[in-house]
């Protein structure tokens, strides 16, 4: 493809940005390039960030599966947006109360950890008690001597 | 906002339930703060996600300049496919029909992305934040780490962990 019909830098005068918005297949006026940061964005254009979940099911798209048709001018994140990743489409339930919700499940839940891991309870637990005069041969004792008895019980 | 006004209700709620007149009638004028809020208020469009199309106000606009603008955008549309079904159906089709916008996409991403850089005060921050911070974080991390635990085996006090002795 010709190099006028790639992306190039900014655009500056109004010429530039109508010549951009052709070359982008869209209208002038709907044709907005990101702020020129010096991020590397050049002229291309800003789209909406909506993903591809909310764009129609029913149309007859050239590519259904991506849900896009040939020329039309891509997000800068389309691979984001493709319907296996993220999606926009609007919640049921308002963002702020689902991020409640959740922030007030998750508070919780590690304030009660917490709290376990401070106050332990648990049944009452002795020393381990071991056999065989505290396995006095198993922990390398003399065979040839009586080993001390050991009573791990009151009577 | 939504918050505040929902436990005060829930408080008011409850002093009705317990009990006397007065205490009723004081409820009632410290809750009453004007209409509802509408649907769209109540949903507080957010930067994740977008707002329902019955609450956004754009499809509830049937003003004539947006009608002509949603022709032009169908004059684009119809125009870009018709290209693209006349190569699709031609008896001897290309090998490829390449799309120019995936070509556009592919190449502002990555070929026009060193010569539209310029650095401004806010890329020179975010370039040394995110390529030389994580760096000199972990080169440091790992040298305490290192130190420390140097200083413990001189010291006789380090604990082999996995020691077969």
């Amino acid at each position: 493809m010709s190099k006028d019909l790639m992306p190039g830098p900014y655009p500056r005068t109004p010429e530039e940005r109508a010549a951009a918005a052709k070359k982008y297949n869209m209208r002038v006026e709907d044709y907005e390039p990101y702020p020129d940061d010096g991020f590397g964005y050049g002229d291309y254009p800003k789209l909406p960030n909506k993903s591809f979940h909310e764009r129609d099911p029913w149309y007859q798209w050239d590519q259904p599966d991506m849900r896009h048709n040939w020329g039309e001018p891509m997000h800068w994140d389309f691979d984001m947006y493709i319907r296996n990743r993220v999606d926009t489409s609007p919640t049921p339930v308002p963002w702020h109360t689902m991020r409640k919700h959740f922030l007030i499940f998750l508070s919780t839940m590690l304030i009660m950890f917490g709290l376990g891991e401070i106050f332990p309870a648990y049944r009452p637990v002795g020393p381990k008690q071991y056999p065989f005069n505290d396995l006095y041969l198993e922990r390398g004792g003399d065979p040839n001597k009586e080993p001390s008895v050991v009573t791990h019980y009151e009577i | 906002m939504r918050r505040g006004e929902g436990r005060g209700e829930g408080k008011a709620g409850l002093r009705l339930l317990s009990g006397s007149g007065r205490l009723r009638g004081a409820g009632l004028s410290k809750m009453a703060a004007g209409p509802p809020p509408s649907a769209s208020e109540a949903y507080r469009s957010n930067r994740f996600v977008s707002l329902p199309a019955e609450l956004d106000p754009d499809t509830y606009d049937a003003s004539l300049e947006k009608r002509a603008a949603d022709a032009e955008r169908l004059a684009i549309r119809a125009r870009l496919k018709r290209q693209y079904q006349l190569q699709l159906n031609n008896p001897n089709p290309p090998a490829i029909i390449e799309n120019p916008a995936l070509v556009r996409w592919a190449y502002a991403r990555t070929q026009n992305v060193y010569p539209t850089f310029r650095p401004t005060p806010k890329t020179s921050f975010l370039g040394a934040l995110f390529a030389i911070g994580p760096l000199v974080f972990w080169i440091v991390a790992f040298k305490a780490d290192r130190d420390r635990k140097e200083k413990l085996i001189q010291e006789g006090k380090y604990e082999r962990p996995f020691s077969v002795f």
